[in-house]
């Protein structure tokens, strides 16, 4: 199948099977492995990814669904040299131990901070009950992103 | 592998991670696993359809196996072809240039099964199934136990689960014709005892295998033993001179890797009326799956669950059997906290039931039979080094506000709030050199832990260890060792780990023996390289063999179970730990953070369950229920420190702490929310179905 | 898990699509957010030969109201709907339950009530909110009420040949209650109960969401919102139990919310009297 899209701001056009997943495209097609598979089922979060600035799980979503989208992954988050405010925020605050679980969280807090609300702390906790982390316990994470409100 | 260089942070969280299935070689070839459909049957024979797949016969796997004292020694084939003993087990392989081509051969591989006969044994070794047992009697527990004031019995159980790190397994495989090497990269926590492992699989010397572990998305004890999947990768890239690649998926890793816990330990313990715990008499049993893992074997679980009972407290006679029996489900492995995590949830659990019986506090009861004036040889012959077990719990006394919180207790019992308060206190055997496995008859573990220094031209220092770092911050606290050590920016110092031909021999990463023997190998080598005044080309070796050094810690859980649903919910945690000398704080803290979330799960929510015909019911994370950012509280932790003699910086290991003393706290305090209902709870996990089950009906109704 | 390969269509009309399920019917399974379908395909549970993406398809995700009901087009996500100021204020109270809102930014009410898993939230609404369900086919279109559609776990009344394209509710009252126990945020319900006027539905308990008729016609006779109502929710709720938690615990914990969305719908201002 043709797919044409904008990934991480670049247009990208292209011929894919039609079974292949998003999360298998950007990582294995285009090589783009900051987006993680940890359970290929949609619950662990791990690949989640911003599609047309919505949250979503690549792993729920075939390559060729993006056809005129617009898909950002945690290589585009950021500038070059730079990191994004968030991120910076995530190693201030040690909001990773193996870092397997963080592009997931980092895409997932970017909606709900594009939002503009200013949730509190148990509503975030609710909010990022959609990715999970082995390591940290999840407080970390959550100052984080609770940081970055404003 | 693993160069971890200051800023790695950075690459991590702008998704530069090279984890395992990061890594693609060109001309890769992807492979898919057949595994078993049933739990027990014999393999009359395989129709594999495709040039593109092998079976282990095939592959020229040899069959390895343990020994420990009390075990069966039984051959376990990597890839077998005769019989399948669980659902999941890998028979035969298949490859293609992409795992859906991959696992569309798999599909049409034809194994065709038979039934075995229905008395046949798990392994002919073993009739009675039992493939490890062993028994210790210190002597005097009958006398104490027909002249105690009260003997208390109590039965409770761990449940079988996953480590589950976030990043699955992975191997990839590449065999260079010209110097005969195989390399292998894979996910992993025992780099050495893997080359080890997959040498004795091919039948090859060990200097042809190298060993190289990418980043890895956590392992908890799951990565590490050794798989069938390293060393068939390891045969197969010999086979076809090309490089192959496999990465497991979320299914395989729930059916079949290893699982973990899954014991019981029934007791009867002798107290006096004034509530010393004089005697203990245990039975501890584990289903240990299909096989005995290798290499810590299938004595793991049951034999650490026993020595550990009673841990902290001065008792004067114990006896104990354990037993692993065989079943026809996956392997039980490592799982952070491992045997301890079910020891000290039975003993804590009954130091409850005690307090009930006797009308004590259950705070006052421990400070009563806590063990005083370390060190201290116990009745168990645990050589505690050090620790200051009083001063632990009036620390949580204190910290916790626990006369407070009874208080508030009583008064929300009578507004019919379901609340309960539970400490969990614990000592905990960290690291552990040669002579402590020798003593049990595992030859497969070196116990011995290495670190080497090198001093490059332009003075950069490099630490390379025998450990294998999974997100616990192994770079971060040797820079900060050798910026105290010798002097340096931390900065200049680049860690290497991983990588069997630059990194020297040792036993990897599990029982918290980072913090005991690596890091007193890797203090020792850099002050030898000081010695040499970090002269440019210096490159020294220290080979550190480690006594266990006991950790302890005190903590309390405020657990509300909401009346209707019956759901169990942490809203309170404090932890007092002791791990001897701080090496660096914020990775300590973040060891316990993560340790006690992981408890939540392992108490609350975590367990594999099996249908009758062996089938498994928990194949996905739907099933398997994983703690969630909502189920874990703000961990308030505080330390104290009882500095090791036994290390040269005094640390003591503290990765598995945090869920060890979880199994305690999180557990009483469910117990103690519905004991005013006069419910009673033993096996995990304390999930509202078993909550439900031990009311009759919600309250609330 | 990787999906089995099959053939893929993304028609632009709806016409398109279903001629495509007039000749491919239980070869075919259609693709609306997926994120119930593709991880069944990803374990080969699924292995349709056809899949027919109704992405393309304008008009189907619409939403609207012609005065006294709302028109809910079977592609409206779960997040749209959440949005959605003129929803019903059930449907507001029970959406946000499903999953995650990674999930319900791509999952579809139609997708929900098509797969008709018996712990989902939607089956339940269309039960207690009478919706009416209408499938199309190249056949033409027919309209089904929501208790005929629901036929049993994962099971719905659609032909092989047939989409679900609407769900039309008629505009309730303000009288409603709702409430869920999950064992995490964003699980599926252990058990459910949802109260619209005078109508009383289950989920969660067994193979399919449940009107509780007998407890309906106890409120209207009495009015009582006691013991012996609960009790005789327990009696008439049908459950049956899994690895999360038995039949025993599903009747009797959504016997008492049974008891809490009536008590919720009492409480609401203006609530009608049960007869």
């Amino acid at each position: 199948m043709e797919l044409t899209t904008t990934l991480n701001g670049r247009p990208w056009s292209g011929d894919v099977p039609a079974r292949l997943t998003l999360a298998d495209f950007l990582r294995d097609r285009l090589r783009l492995t900051g987006t993680h598979l940890g359970c290929e089922q949609g619950v662990c979060g791990a690949c989640t990814i911003l599609l047309d600035g919505a949250a979503v799980r690549a792993c729920l979503m075939l390559a060729v669904q993006i056809d005129g989208a617009n898909v950002i992954t945690v290589e585009g988050m950021g500038e070059p040299g730079r990191m994004s405010r968030l991120q910076a925020a995530f190693v201030r605050r040690r909001a990773f131990q193996c870092g397997f679980c963080t592009p997931g969280f980092l895409a997932s807090a970017d909606e709900i901070l594009r939002s503009g609300q200013r949730h509190s702390r148990e509503e975030l906790i609710q909010l990022l009950s959609g990715n999970v982390c082995r390591c940290t316990g999840y407080e970390p994470i959550v100052d984080a992103v609770f940081e970055c409100q404003s | 592998m693993s160069k971890l260089r200051p800023g790695n942070a950075e690459r991590l969280v702008r998704g530069h991670g090279e984890y395992i299935a990061d890594l693609a070689p060109s001309d890769c070839l992807e492979v898919c696993f057949v595994r078993s459909t049933l739990a027990s049957a014999a393999i009359r024979g395989m129709v594999l359809n495709t040039d593109q797949a092998m079976t282990g016969r095939e592959l020229g796997l040899q069959p390895l196996s343990l020994e420990a004292h009390g075990l069966v020694t039984i051959p376990w084939h990597p890839l077998p072809g005769d019989r399948v003993r669980y659902v999941g087990e890998p028979v035969a392989l298949t490859w293609d240039a992409d795992r859906y081509a991959a696992e569309d051969l798999a599909d049409a591989v034809e194994v065709v099964y038979a039934p075995l006969p229905e008395e046949a044994p798990i392994h002919d070794g073993a009739p009675d199934g039992v493939i490890f047992a062993s028994s210790f009697d210190s002597g005097g527990v009958d006398e104490a136990m027909s002249s105690a004031h009260r003997v208390i019995e109590g039965s409770f159980r761990t449940a079988r689960q996953s480590a589950l790190p976030l990043e699955c397994r992975g191997v990839v495989a590449e065999h260079d014709a010209a110097s005969g090497v195989t390399t292998l990269w894979t996910s992993t926590q025992i780099p050495h005892l893997v080359r080890r492992g997959v040498a004795r699989a091919l039948g090859c010397p060990e200097s042809e295998i190298r060993v190289l572990v990418p980043d890895v998305g956590g392992g908890f004890g799951l990565k590490a033993q050794l798989f069938p999947e390293e060393m068939a990768l390891a045969a197969l890239a010999r086979r076809l001179g090309r490089p192959v690649r496999w990465i497991e998926d979320r299914r395989e890793n729930l059916i079949a890797s290893n699982h973990a816990h899954g014991t019981g330990v029934s007791m009867r313990v002798a107290v006096d009326a004034a509530g010393h715990v004089i005697a203990i008499d245990a039975d501890v049993h584990t289903d240990v799956g299909a096989y005995s893992v290798w290499p810590f074997s299938a004595s793991l679980e049951p034999a650490t669950a026993a020595i550990t009972l009673f841990g902290p407290y001065a008792f004067k006679a114990i006896r104990f059997r354990t037993r692993g029996v065989a079943s026809n489900r996956c392997p039980v492995g490592a799982y952070r906290g491992v045997g301890i995590s079910a020891g000290v949830f039975a003993t804590e659990r009954m130091m409850d039931v005690i307090a009930g019986e006797l009308g004590l506090d259950p705070l006052d009861l421990r400070r009563l039979n806590a063990v005083r004036d370390l060190p201290r040889t116990t009745a168990s012959r645990r050589q505690l080094d050090s620790g200051d077990y009083i001063g632990l719990l009036d620390r949580l006394r204190v910290e916790s506000g626990y006369e407070e919180l009874r208080h508030q207790q009583a008064q929300r019992r009578v507004e019919g709030v379901l609340v309960g308060i539970g400490i969990g206190f614990f000592n905990e055997h960290t690291g552990g050199g040669s002579a402590d496995y020798l003593r049990r008859g595992v030859t497969t573990i070196p116990g011995k832990d290495a670190a080497r220094v090198v001093v490059t031209a332009d003075r950069r220092i490099e630490i390379y260890t025998s450990a294998a770092d999974a997100g616990q911050g192994h770079a971060e606290t040797y820079r900060a060792l050798a910026a105290r050590e010798i002097g340096v920016r931390p900065e200049q110092v680049d860690v290497i780990e991983g990588d069997t031909s630059l990194c020297p021999d040792g036993t990897g990463t599990f029982a918290s023996r980072g913090a005991v023997g690596v890091v007193e190998s890797v203090v020792q080598a850099l002050r030898k390289a000081a010695e040499r005044d970090l002269a440019p080309g210096t490159d020294v070796v220290h080979v550190h063999d480690p006594s266990q050094a006991f950790s302890c810690g005190a903590h309390l859980a405020v657990v509300e179970v909401d009346p209707v649903g019956l759901i169990p919910r942490v809203v309170r945690y404090v932890a007092i730990e002791d791990c001897g000398t701080i090496l660096q704080s914020e990775v300590v803290d973040e060891q316990v953070r993560g340790g006690v979330a992981t408890g939540v799960g392992d108490v609350l929510l975590e367990e594999h369950r099996y249908a009758d015909d062996g089938q498994i019911l928990t194949a996905s994370l739907l099933d398997y229920l994983l703690p969630l950012a909502g189920d874990v509280p703000r961990i308030e932790i505080h330390h104290m420190s009882s500095p090791s003699p036994t290390t040269v910086l005094g640390s003591k290991g503290v990765g598995e702490a945090g869920t060890i003393g979880a199994f305690g706290a999180i557990a009483n305090a469910v117990a103690d929310a519905i004991r005013p209902l006069g419910a009673e709870l033993s096996d995990l996990p304390y999930s509202p179905n078993r909550i439900f089950a031990a009311l009759g009906r919600p309250p609330a109704a | 898990m990787k999906l089995a390969a099959f053939e893929y269509h993304r028609p632009e009309s709806l016409e398109a699509a279903l001629e495509l399920l007039a000749q491919h019917g239980d070869e075919a399974k259609v693709l609306a957010g997926g994120q119930s379908l593709i991880p069944l395909m990803a374990m080969r549970l699924a292995r349709p030969a056809h899949l027919i993406d109704l992405a393309r398809i304008p008009g189907l995700a619409t939403v609207s109201d012609d005065g006294d009901h709302f028109h809910i087009g079977a592609m409206a996500t779960h997040r749209a709907i959440e949005r959605d100021p003129r929803m019903p204020r059930l449907v507001a109270a029970a959406v946000p339950h499903i999953g995650h809102f990674q999930i319900r930014n791509r999952g579809t009410v139609g997708g929900s009530l098509s797969h008709m898993d018996p712990a989902a939230e939607w089956p339940a609404l269309a039960l207690v909110l009478d919706a009416q369900l209408v499938a199309a086919s190249a056949r033409g279109r027919r309209t089904v009420a929501a208790s005929d559609f629901i036929v049993g776990p994962l099971m719905t009344s659609l032909e092989p040949d047939e989409l679900l394209v609407e769900v039309v509710l008629p505009k309730p009252g303000a009288d409603f209650g709702f409430a869920e126990i999950e064992r995490r945020s964003g699980d599926f319900a252990l058990a459910g109960a949802a109260c619209q006027g005078g109508a009383i539905a289950v989920f969660g308990t067994g193979a399919k969401p449940q009107r509780l008729t007998g407890v309906e016609q106890y409120l209207r006779d009495s009015g009582n919102v006691g013991a012996e109502l609960v009790a005789l929710a327990e009696s008439e709720i049908e459950a049956t139990g899994d690895i999360h938690a038995s039949a025993s615990y599903r009747r009797a914990v959504a016997a008492a919310l049974v008891r809490r969305v009536v008590s919720q719908r009492s409480a609401q201002s203006g609530a009608s009297a049960w007869n």
